[in-house]
């Protein structure tokens, strides 16, 4: 069963790689693209550490320049991932509702989750993965005072967890259009909202800090890991991200199944 | 009877929006969001300090509370249709019929802007009584209202500019899809709406001087802050006008160029 799944995978990035080989010039554009973003957040980095010395959140808690250098880079992580492997899929889904097109992925014998989640990856996203790598190791060096093994494996570990909890949060995101299948950009809902996770928790007032912890968990993306990483949270954390992504990966299938029961298929 | 067409081809386009009114909503969130996330940061800022590139908390959370409205009402996303119907070969019909494409365009993306700011007002009350305490109501003369109004106007017709010729960039350029976000990027940084630009460093402000961008969101709020007066307000209006008038030029020399290097596949 796993491997049958991992056999097909290797199919789906073997066909990307040869259709990549085709659209050579978007591919570097988009890499360009990406690096400029990772770029422009440095440089409101670099703008807001000119003018104070930390930032200082809601509670108190206080975020240094390379605290918050090592978070962007988490970010650019967790984000060329997306970018890479979940983007790619989910940013054609409305369009395969809306033009029926999604017919042809369910007729085939595999999860139709699997396959719409899955079938395309952009190889440009690794250099933004091993940018963000970079700057986290730069922000760690300028930090000083090392980072066991153990803390970066857990770190590492929770990044992870971060991912599959933002590929289930776009996921559940992206599954509304099959109620709202005129609304073209509901691929793209997700990532404005992503981006509230470019800065520590603690700076959101109460409520709200209270929706990204639990409803929304978006602070279990990049805040806790860094935290984790910087020795300032604890290590039941790892617990709970588990909890809460393998909680969103079960809901995630299930609003799916519910979903396709409303799939009428606008082809035949 | 000119006038007649283009009110018909108006009532057309409001039509059109109010079948998509849905995506109205999703752009508004990818407008707003990024200010109010950036109000956020900064009042974290500001816990340690009262100043910060000459503005006071009050000043800068007005700034990004009132960049949210600009964002929403005055800037028109035009580009991505425009380069899809280029790509696509969908242009064609365009071309053959008596109608401006660039009037057209501007019709269109003025219906959007009125749905989208209607469906934005309430919830711009929402954040706005959120921030009460943080933020100040401009206090302007009537003078300074009108330039601010008038600034607000011609900025909705420089971007209406710059995002068409955006968009025809497609006749040449294969794939419009990174082109178009590395300027959005560009836009973001010298327009203001990323960090004001007396907060950015010298070589920006610098090289920002030499482009329309800080006329788009800048320019007026620096009038509604009422950091701009007298002589200053006036050779920037001028300035505006000059830039909307060059890019008005520039969109007539591009788009006739674009037409000219079209090869209308798939027609």
């Amino acid at each position: 069963m796993m491997r049958r799944y991992f056999k097909l995978y290797l199919a789906y990035v073997r066909n990307c790689f040869v259709r990549l080989l085709d659209y050579r010039g978007e591919f570097y554009m988009q890499i360009f693209a990406w690096t400029m973003w990772t770029g422009l957040s440095l440089l409101f980095l670099y703008v807001v550490f000119a003018q104070v010395g930390e930032l200082r959140g809601v509670t108190g808690e206080r975020w240094t320049r390379e605290d918050m250098i090592i978070l962007n880079g988490t970010f650019a992580i967790l984000e060329s991932l997306l970018h890479a492997l979940v983007v790619p899929n989910l940013g054609r889904l409305s369009e395969q509702i809306r033009h029926g097109t999604l017919d042809l992925v369910l007729t085939k014998p595999a999860s139709a989750q699997f396959q719409v989640s899955a079938r395309y990856v952009h190889f440009g996203g690794v250099f933004n993965f091993l940018l963000g790598c970079v700057i986290v190791g730069v922000g760690l060096k300028m930090r000083g005072g090392g980072v066991t093994w153990q803390g970066a494996a857990i770190y590492v570990y929770l990044v992870l967890c971060g991912f599959l909890i933002a590929y289930a949060l776009w996921f559940l995101s992206v599954t509304l259009a099959f109620w709202f299948v005129r609304l073209d950009n509901i691929g793209w809902l997700f990532d404005p909202i992503l981006r509230i996770a470019r800065f520590p928790m603690d700076i959101y007032p109460g409520q709200l800090k209270f929706i990204f912890t639990t409803v929304v968990p978006l602070g279990f993306l990049t805040t806790v890991p860094v935290q984790t990483l910087l020795g300032r949270a604890p290590l039941t954390v790892m617990a709970t991200a588990t909890g809460i992504a393998a909680a969103l990966l079960y809901l995630s299938n299930a609003f799916w199944k519910f979903a396709l029961r409303r799939y009428e298929s606008a082809s035949s | 009877m000119r006038l007649r067409k283009y009110a018909t081809i108006l009532n057309i386009c409001w039509q059109d929006v109010l079948q998509y009114r849905g995506n109205a909503m999703g752009w508004t969130l990818f407008d707003v969001l990024p200010s109010l996330t950036m109000i956020l940061v900064w009042m974290a800022a500001y816990r340690t300090r009262d100043h910060i590139g000459g503005l006071n908390l009050q000043e800068m959370v007005t700034y990004y509370l009132a960049m949210t409205l600009l964002a929403v009402c005055i800037t028109p996303h035009g580009e991505w249709d425009i380069s899809m119907s280029i790509r696509q070969g969908l242009i064609s019909q365009h071309l053959v019929r008596p109608i401006d494409y660039f009037l057209l365009q501007s019709l269109q993306q003025t219906a959007w802007q009125i749905m989208k700011g209607g469906l934005f007002l309430p919830g711009f009350a929402l954040i706005a009584f959120l921030f009460r305490d943080f933020a100040q109501f401009p206090s302007l003369t009537v003078g300074g209202w009108l330039a601010f109004a008038l600034s607000c106007g011609l900025t909705y017709l420089l971007f209406l500019e710059l995002k068409f010729l955006l968009g025809i960039s497609a006749f040449w350029v294969g794939s419009a899809g990174g082109f178009i976000e590395v300027w959005y990027m560009l836009m973001l940084v010298f327009s203001g709406q990323f960090v004001p630009l007396t907060v950015m460093p010298d070589v920006i402000q610098r090289l920002g001087e030499f482009l329309p961008f800080r006329y788009l969101y800048y320019f007026p709020l620096m009038i509604l802050l009422g950091k701009a007066a007298g002589d200053a307000v006036l050779r920037g209006l001028l300035t505006q006008a000059v830039w909307v008038g060059t890019m008005f030029i520039a969109v007539r020399l591009t788009w006739r160029a674009g037409v000219r290097a079209y090869e209308g596949f798939g027609g």
